[in-house]
């Protein structure tokens, strides 16, 4: 499938793959999205909004150029933006794909890199050659991080992003280092078509973290632990639509892992914490019935959830169908629904 | 104040907040035991504040730039957390002293606009996700007579005005069926730097004090009257 090059939105005219019962397959549009929800169906959204996540400096001990990506944010609440995950690359551009970018310098913890006049990343430790973990130091860290960070964005797309074309109709809390995309078709507009028709929306916080690194070993430790927080007027929606027997839809990958994350111990907890689940082809899912999600290349972890949540023949079959309809891929492209977890 | 309590730990955010009716805005809403936070260009100004009040949330930034309105709404959400009620006090007159329409450089008028209706419209779209969510939540935006009547010299600022007029009304008639309403209040003539910017030999005996002007705000939104989005104090 060939990805979406652009980040203009095409909004209800974005296509939607519905795969549902055993080999079911629909081609529709986001115009068209009502049709496939019911009444007393529960969407749950991601609002967390996007950083400018990648930064480029000096490393203080050597004097080269490097640049780190936030990786995930790792805590404790969102008024406390220091600590992170991240990943170092080699100096370069997002036009150069990251595969070619891999030789970073070399990091030691106690490193520190120069960012900008009293704003730097002292590195805590280094994991694997590239992954950090880190803390930002900056006496105005909001400030910062939108002066100096750009969007975290791969070689595929034709533009430099801002801000701006990261950000979804319902961010809020600024911790995703990537957009959490599925929502981007969206408009409240048809938010409110939904509520209209009793589709109930409720709202969680995921920090997303980074989807690629350009190392095969790297990319398989994704995602890192994310933090993220349900509040617990979402916990009581969730438990209600399962009491009744009412659909639960995620809307994007990043609200089952934090929704499955929470409720881990067989009850689903309110709060925030972080996750290291990681869902593969085995995970039992209990509360998420349906899924809204993008449409990744085959291999990711992404496509390693949509694996375990409908059946890999399906998915794949689905996927075939979509490139030869010229659906578009990635965070800017079309979008599936996925509504077969029960009938495998 | 006539209903102290209805402000208790409420969050509110300020913009315009360092003089004026901003500033008086921010001390009774602090007094009432809201949680106030508040942006302005100055940080001088921001820094005396406070050094007075700690507990205010003071960000600077200009809310007239595009790429100035995610720091600010980052860090409100990061410190402050989802707010029930944005207050869109900062307001830029134009060039003074006040010209014909005739006489208004182009960039001058837009500069207004970005200030008195872009500003007010990103502060909007940044913080409505979370009220729709919540299906709760204030937007305020401050008016002038100005808007409703056509002065001489004032052009810019009254076209701005009676354009925030209408963008509240239109966002009001969008989202109030989900929880969340806008008001566009014109607080009179107070005595202010900006009135005295634009009429210098004002009389202050004929002006209202801005900090009667914010109890009377305050007191309208604690009655949750939104029977009508434009008002007059």
């Amino acid at each position: 499938m060939k990805p979406a090059n652009s980040s203009r939105r095409h909004y209800d005219q974005t296509r939607l793959l519905v795969l549902s019962g055993l080999n079911s397959l629909t081609h529709s549009r986001v115009g068209d999205i009502e049709s496939f929800l019911a009444p007393g169906d529960l969407l749950l959204v991601n609002r967390s909004a996007t950083l400018p996540a990648s930064f480029h400096g000096n490393i203080e001990r050597t004097g080269e150029r490097v640049e780190v990506r936030l990786a995930a944010f790792r805590g404790p609440s969102p008024d406390k933006l220091h600590r992170w995950f991240a990943f170092s690359f080699q100096e370069g551009s997002w036009r150069e794909p990251t595969e070619d970018r891999v030789r970073a310098p070399e990091l030691e913890a106690g490193d520190f890199i120069s960012i900008g006049p009293g704003f730097g990343i002292k590195v805590l430790s280094v994991n694997s050659g590239r992954l950090l973990t880190i803390e930002i130091t900056s006496s105005s860290l909001l400030r910062d991080l939108y002066r100096y960070g750009s969007p975290i964005q791969y070689s595929y797309l034709n533009e430099n992003l801002e801000v701006w074309d990261q950000q979804t109709i319902f961010s809020g809390p600024p911790l995703s280092v990537e957009p959490p995309s599925s929502a981007f078709p969206l408009t409240w507009e048809r938010v409110f078509r939904l509520q209209e028709k009793g589709v109930k929306i409720a709202s969680l916080i995921h920090g997303a973290g980074i989807s690629s690194t350009g190392d095969f070993t790297l990319d398989n430790l994704l995602p890192l632990e994310e933090w993220y927080e349900i509040p617990e007027e979402t916990v009581a929606a969730i438990e209600e639509n399962k009491r009744r027997g009412y659909r639960i839809i995620a809307l994007g990958t990043t609200v089952i892992r934090a929704v499955e994350s929470a409720g881990l111990q067989g009850k689903l907890i309110p709060g925030a914490r972080t996750t290291n689940l990681k869902i593969g082809p085995d995970h039992d899912f209990h509360y998420i019935d349906t899924l809204i999600t993008g449409m990744h290349e085959p291999g990711t972890s992404h496509v390693d959830i949509l694996n375990s949540f409908c059946s890999v023949s399906h998915i794949a079959a689905g996927y075939k169908q979509a490139s030869k309809e010229e659906y578009r891929a990635h965070e800017y492209g079309d979008i599936s629904l996925l509504d077969c977890r029960h009938c495998q | 104040m006539n209903h102290p309590n209805y402000w208790k730990d409420k969050r509110v955010l300020i913009t315009g907040g360092t003089s004026g009716l901003g500033r008086a805005l921010a001390l009774q809403l602090h007094r009432s035991g809201a949680r106030v936070a508040l942006v302005a260009r100055s940080q001088e100004k921001l820094d005396e504040l406070n050094a007075l009040y700690p507990e205010i949330l003071c960000i600077q930034g200009d809310v007239s730039d595009k790429k100035a309105i995610y720091p600010i709404t980052g860090e409100v959400h990061a410190r402050l957390g989802d707010i029930d009620v944005l207050l869109n006090v900062a307001s830029y007159l134009g060039q003074t002293p006040l010209r014909l329409l005739i006489d208004t450089d182009c960039e001058d008028f837009e500069q207004v606009l970005q200030t008195n209706v872009l500003g007010p419209f990103r502060l909007s779209k940044a913080f409505l996700p979370e009220m729709l969510l919540r299906r709760r939540g204030v937007v305020v935006n401050i008016s002038s007579n100005a808007a409703i009547n056509a002065y001489s010299n004032w052009g810019s600022y009254s076209v701005s005005k009676a354009g925030i007029d209408h963008l509240s009304r239109i966002f009001d008639e969008e989202v109030k069926d989900h929880g969340v309403r806008f008001l566009s209040i014109d607080p009179g003539d107070m005595n202010t730097p900006m009135h005295f910017d634009a009429i210098p030999d004002a009389d202050p005996g004929d002006l209202k004090e801005p900090e009667v002007s914010a109890s009377e705000i305050l007191d309208l939104l604690a009655q949750r009257d939104y029977s009508e989005v434009r008002r007059s104090l």
